[in-house]
C-alpha cells in the first residue's frame, strides 16, 4: 500500500480507505457510494491541509510529478471532487431529482504519465 | 419599438432589439411531431453545416475518429491525412457498404490505413482504394473510382463541421456569418479538454437545447449550487445583458456576475494556487477580458451562452469552455454529448483546480438535465400544446424560428 510522503502520513487512513484513486470517474463513484460521515471527515480533515499540500506538490510541474507523490495528488483531487457538494448540501451526493450519474458515460483526461488515450 | 402583435403590450428590453420575433406563446408541435422531425432531417440538418468535435482529437497524420451520427443516417469517419488534411468520409466500404471500422459506437485511434473487416478491401489516409483481395476474381472493378465517399469538411478556429449536401449551397464562413467574426478571437487553443460526458435521453433535441439557452432557470433549478454567482443584487432574475441573433440561426448572450459572491473554501484554494475556477479567473487579482467574449463589455459580466446552429451549445467565460451536442436520434430521443475544456494545466495545482470546476459543473449539468425527459414525458399527452416564454427566454424563441424557417422553406 502506498504511503503519503512524511510531512502528510496523518492522512495516510484515507489512501487506505481508498480515496486516492487515479481515474476521475472512479473517484466519482467513491464519493457518491460512501456514506455522508465519511466525507465528512474526508472534507474536514483535507480542508485545513489543502494549503500545504497543493504548495508540497507544486515543487514538481504536474508533467514531472514523482511516482511517489502521485498518491498525494489523487488524495487532493479527491477533496476537489467532494469539495462542491459538500459546501452545498453537505452531503456525499446531490439530492435528488438529479439526472443519474449511472447514465452518464464519463471518458477523461489522462496524466501525462499514462499509456492510456483517451 | 411597439409590439407588432399586440400594441398594448410593451416590448421589454430583448423584444425591443428584435420586434420581428414576436411574443406569442410557441406550439409543442415540433418536439413531439414524427413529421416534423423528418423534416428536420432532410431540410436542416441534411443540408447545414454541422459542428462534429475539435480537430485535436484527430491531433496526427493517421489519426482517425468515427462518428455514429444517425440525423444523416451514416456513420461518419473522420481521418487526418498523411498530408495533415483532416477529411471525412461515410464509414462504408465500396464494395458492399460494411463500416470500414466496425463498432456502433465513437472510437479513435491512429492508423496507416483502413481495411474493411469483411472482405479485405484496403483503404489508404485519403481515402484512396488501394488494394482489394483476389482482384482478378472481379469483372470491371476500377479502383481509382472507389474511394471512400468523401463527406465535405472544413474547419473553424480548429472546430470540424461536416455538410452532407453534395455541392453545399454555402460555404462553412458565409454559415457561420458574424457570429463567427464575433467569436473568432477567443483563444480556444489556450484550454484543454478535461471531460467528456455522453448518454443517450427521451427528449427531442430542441428539449435539449432549450435548457440551455436560457438563464431564467438559474433561480429555481440552481438555487442552492450555481445561482449565487449569476445573480448581482442589482439583477436578481439574473436577466441577460446582452444579446445577439444572428440570420444564419446562430446567438449569444451574456449573463450577469455577482461581485459580491463569495467563494467557497475550495473554490479559494483554486483561486490561490491556480488562479481560477469556472466561476472565476485571476491574474494576479485581475480579470482576463478574454477577447471574443461579453460582447457589450459589461464590467459584471460572468459567461456566455452561443448556440452554433441548429444543435450545439458553446458556453465561454474567462475561465473555461464548454460544448454541448444535442444530436436528434429519433423526435424523442437524443444523443447528448459534454467537452469540458479548462485552462490548460502546467502545475500540480492547475490540475487539482480542474477537478473542483469538473465537480461543480458536473453538478449544475446534473441538474439541467433531469428536466429534459421530465418535460418530453409529460409533453408526449398534448396536454400543453404551447410554451410560454419571457423577455430572458428570447433565445428559445430564435432557435424555433430558425429551425420552422429551414423546415418550411420551398423546396
Amino acid at each position: 500500500m502506498a504511503s503519503l510522503p512524511d510531512e502528510f502520513t496523518d492522512l495516510d487512513r484515507f489512501v487506505t480507505a481508498g480515496w486516492a484513486l487515479p481515474g476521475s470517474a472512479e473517484r466519482w463513484k467513491r464519493r457518491v457510494t460512501s456514506s455522508t460521515e465519511e466525507v465528512k471527515d474526508l472534507y474536514e480533515t483535507l480542508l485545513p491541509r489543502m494549503d500545504a499540500i497543493m504548495t508540497y506538490l507544486d515543487r514538481y510541474l504536474l508533467a514531472d510529478l514523482p511516482e511517489t507523490d502521485r498518491p498525494l495528488l489523487y488524495l487532493a483531487l479527491a477533496f476537489m471532487d467532494v469539495a462542491p457538494t459538500w459546501e452545498v448540501f453537505q452531503a456525499a451526493d446531490l439530492p435528488e431529482p438529479a439526472f443519474e450519474i449511472e447514465r452518464m458515460h464519463m471518458v477523461e483526461r489522462p496524466f501525462p504519465w499514462e499509456e492510456r488515450a483517451w | 419599438m411597439g409590439n407588432p402583435e399586440n400594441p398594448e403590450l410593451p416590448l421589454r428590453q430583448w423584444g425591443k432589439k428584435y420586434p420581428d420575433l414576436g411574443t406569442h406563446p410557441l406550439p409543442h408541435e415540433p418536439n413531439i411531431s414524427p413529421a416534423y422531425f423528418e423534416r428536420e432531417r432532410e431540410k436542416l440538418f441534411k443540408r447545414s453545416w454541422l459542428l462534429l468535435c475539435r480537430e485535436d482529437e484527430i491531433p496526427n497524420p493517421g489519426s482517425y475518429a468515427v462518428k455514429q451520427v444517425e440525423i444523416l443516417e451514416t456513420s461518419v469517419l473522420l481521418v487526418r491525412g498523411d498530408d495533415g488534411v483532416v477529411r471525412a468520409f461515410h464509414n462504408s466500404c465500396r464494395h458492399r457498404g460494411n463500416k470500414v471500422v466496425m463498432g456502433s459506437g465513437e472510437k479513435t485511434g491512429e492508423s496507416e490505413g483502413f481495411v474493411c473487416g469483411f472482405h479485405g478491401f484496403t483503404y489508404d489516409l485519403r481515402g484512396c482504394l488501394k488494394s482489394v483481395v483476389d482482384e482478378e476474381d472481379f469483372y470491371q472493378l476500377d479502383k481509382s473510382r472507389l474511394s471512400l465517399k468523401s463527406i465535405n469538411c472544413e474547419t473553424w478556429r480548429g472546430f470540424i463541421f461536416i455538410n452532407r449536401m453534395d455541392t453545399p449551397t454555402e460555404t462553412l464562413e458565409e454559415a457561420l456569418g458574424d457570429w463567427a467574426k464575433n467569436m473568432e478571437p477567443f483563444p480556444f487553443e489556450d484550454f484543454e479538454l478535461v471531460d467528456v460526458y455522453s448518454s443517450r435521453v427521451k427528449c427531442n433535441w430542441k428539449i435539449g437545447l432549450d435548457a440551455f439557452q436560457e438563464g431564467y432557470h438559474a433561480l429555481t433549478l440552481h438555487g442552492k449550487t450555481a445561482a449565487g454567482v449569476f445573480t448581482p443584487k442589482d439583477n436578481p432574475f439574473s436577466h441577460l445583458i446582452n444579446v445577439d441573433l444572428f440570420p444564419e440561426g446562430h446567438r449569444s448572450a451574456s449573463f450577469p456576475a455577482n461581485s459580491e459572491f463569495e467563494p467557497s473554501p475550495s473554490v479559494m484554494l483554486a483561486l490561490k494556487h491556480a488562479g481560477n475556477n469556472i466561476y472565476a479567473y485571476e491574474e494576479a487579482g485581475e480579470k482576463r477580458n478574454l477577447p471574443g467574449v461579453n460582447q457589450s463589455g459589461a464590467a459584471d459580466w460572468s459567461f456566455d451562452i452561443n448556440i452554433v446552429f441548429p444543435h450545439v451549445q458553446l458556453l465561454a467565460s474567462d475561465a473555461f469552455y464548454v460544448t454541448q451536442h444535442f444530436w436528434p436520434v429519433s423526435v424523442d430521443e437524443t444523443y447528448w454529448e459534454l467537452r469540458q475544456y479548462l485552462p490548460k494545466s502546467k502545475t500540480v495545482s492547475d490540475r487539482i483546480a480542474q477537478q473542483n470546476s469538473q465537480a461543480a459543473l458536473r453538478d449544475v449539468i446534473r441538474e439541467d438535465m433531469v428536466t429534459l425527459e421530465n418535460t418530453q414525458s409529460v409533453l408526449r399527452s398534448g396536454a400543453i400544446s404551447h410554451m410560454e416564454l419571457n423577455d430572458s427566454e428570447i433565445l428559445v424563441r430564435h432557435s424555433y424560428q430558425k429551425v420552422d424557417e429551414r423546415v418550411n422553406a420551398p423546396d
